[in-house]
């Protein structure tokens, strides 16, 4: 979690407790009002880990559209971006594409790994070969200053082998402790020799998006989930974890066709990988 | 955006602190759970101003059930026709695209090539300090268009093939008699296939973006980080790029340029007859 969001759940947190604790004072309205405080706090959080589950249940329930533009709105259900043209709907949506958390181990040559991109271009071909739809698979990437990033990783460096110098100083060191600290550090020192070695830190973000036509807004829906449904399907085989996006990141993600953002604006809507 | 993020999350803040400490102060009971119920709902709102604070201004324009961010164009041709400018509230965006044609199948490259190529698009990623969305793109092509292309290839190669023939069958002629077959067979058969499904195009271009004063500063600056782009990605993979411009543009962002209209004619035939 980052500071940003500590603050704000701290901050909304402490004065609904302060609510509650006043409970006392509301007479015949401190039921619904302790209730009525659960619930905000439920909301809080809920709105916090899963608000792609509470807006799109919201908009859905008070059957809410958005205009994004003259031509463009997304439906109460959140899941996509309907284009009226001509007398027919086009809906956008959108799957993610991202890639399992993994160790990279810089030292030695990884078979694995160049056997997996000389593998890459078939798989790609196979999908290409088997979809008989418009889709587009994208790949937003940025690059991160170089001295910022090494002086973060040096950071952290220190602070794993002060928590390993302590460990190891112990009264009764725990050996499992010692043996996953001196894994992490070896992970950031990997990182660390490769931004030597000349590599550029690069942050980046994977999607894919499908367009289905009908000539009502169910019709082209549908169709869309269908389509969204067989690339889950055929983009397994590359190892990605592949969610169809809903609620306010399919707002960001439309804006991403005409213009991108820097990346402090980007990693405000998304979570990147680095 | 931030700066009014935070201090809308401020305001919102105060008021339900203000409200919280009225309810300690004022000693009137059911006056008192009112202002309670009140400062549970400003909370609520401060806590939704860390991801919908661009909501809070379309709630404000809403009609009816539909919250208007913008009614206005998505967004607009650039003066210099090579790239799209957008507004959002008083700054000015513009994005340029480098088409990137890439031809070779993995079929034809070696099991190192494969990797290669892998590894040439990862290099890419680190061109530009600027963020670059590369995409992959599949989408419907117009059959007739392709069929007449087919066709006058085909011509071509059949008066290749008679001029040969005509020429007679001596050593010299040989292997360009042998090639000649060849090509006219597979654009015979290309002909005879491609009526079976829908035709698509796959192509690869990057975006790049730009702020600026005004359009035409936007634009520019656009076009420049696209050329320099599209240079450093033809050095890396040895191919020509070239900045996409007027209607070719439409066909990276609009949906109905991934349908064309013939695709979409033949659908609402099988509707009718279906």
């Amino acid at each position: 979690m980052d500071a940003e969001t500590i603050v704000y759940l701290s901050a909304t947190s402490m004065i609904i407790v302060f609510v509650i604790a006043g409970i006392g004072n509301y007479g015949l309205l401190g039921i619904p009002v302790l209730v009525l405080g659960i619930a905000a706090l439920i909301m809080i959080f809920a709105l916090n880990f899963a608000d792609f589950i509470v807006f799109p249940m919201i908009t859905k329930s008070l059957n809410i559209e958005v205009s994004l533009s003259g031509e463009h709105k997304v439906p109460s259900s959140q899941s996509c971006i309907i284009k009226h043209v001509n007398g027919l709907y086009y809906a956008t949506g959108y799957l993610t594409a991202n890639v399992y958390k993994y160790v990279f181990s810089a030292e030695s040559a990884n078979m694995d790994e160049d056997q997996s991109l000389a593998a890459a271009p078939d798989k790609w071909e196979r999908i290409i070969m088997n979809t008989k739809f418009p889709f587009r698979f994208n790949l937003v990437s940025m690059t991160e200053e170089v001295q910022k990033y090494r002086e973060n990783l040096e950071g952290q460096r220190g602070f794993l082998e002060f928590q390993l110098s302590r460990e190891v100083n112990a009264a009764n060191p725990n050996q499992l402790t010692i043996t996953e600290l001196q894994r992490k550090i070896n992970i950031v020192q990997t990182r660390i020799d490769r931004i030597s070695g000349g590599e550029l830190p690069t942050y980046s973000i994977m999607y894919i998006e499908s367009t289905a036509m009908g000539v009502s807004e169910k019709e082209a829906s549908d169709i869309l989930t269908e389509q969204l449904n067989h690339l889950q399907t055929v983009f397994n085989t590359f190892d990605l974890s592949i969610i169809r996006i809903v609620g306010r990141e399919i707002h960001a993600l439309h804006s991403l066709n005409y213009r991108l953002m820097h990346m402090d604006e980007l990693t405000k809507h998304f979570q990147t990988q680095n | 955006m931030p700066n009014t993020r935070i201090m809308l999350f401020s305001i919102f803040i105060g008021v339900a602190l203000v409200l919280v400490v009225a309810t300690y102060i004022i000693r009137i009971q059911l006056l008192d759970g009112f202002i309670a119920i009140l400062a549970l709902v400003v909370t609520i709102g401060a806590f939704l101003t860390k991801n919908y604070t661009y909501l809070f201004d379309a709630v404000r324009k809403k009609k009816g059930n539909m919250l208007i961010i913008s009614e206005k164009e998505a967004f607009t041709l650039a003066p210099n026709g090579n790239s799209i400018v957008r507004r959002e509230g008083d700054r000015t965006y513009a994005s340029a695209f480098v088409k990137i044609p890439v031809y070779k199948s993995g079929s034809e490259m070696t099991a190192d090539e494969k990797g290669d190529i892998a590894k040439l698009f990862g290099r890419i990623l680190t061109l530009s300090k600027n963020p670059v969305k590369i995409s992959s793109q599949l989408y419907m092509i117009n059959r007739d268009d392709y069929i007449k292309k087919i066709r006058e290839s085909l011509n071509q190669a059949e008066d290749r093939y008679r001029e040969l023939q005509s020429l007679g069958g001596g050593e010299e002629h040989k292997t360009e008699f042998e090639r000649a077959r060849g090509e006219l067979t597979m654009w015979r058969n290309l002909l005879d296939n491609v009526g079976k499904s829908h035709s698509r195009s796959l192509i690869i271009y990057a975006m790049v973006s730009a702020e600026g004063g005004n359009d035409e500063e936007a634009g520019n600056l656009a076009y420049q980080r696209a050329e320099e782009l599209s240079g450093g990605i033809g050095t890396i993979l040895g191919i020509a790029c070239s900045v996409a411009n007027g209607q070719e543009i439409l066909t990276f962002i609009e949906p109905e340029y991934m349908i064309p209209v013939e695709i979409v004619n033949e659908r609402l035939r099988q509707k009718m007859q279906g």
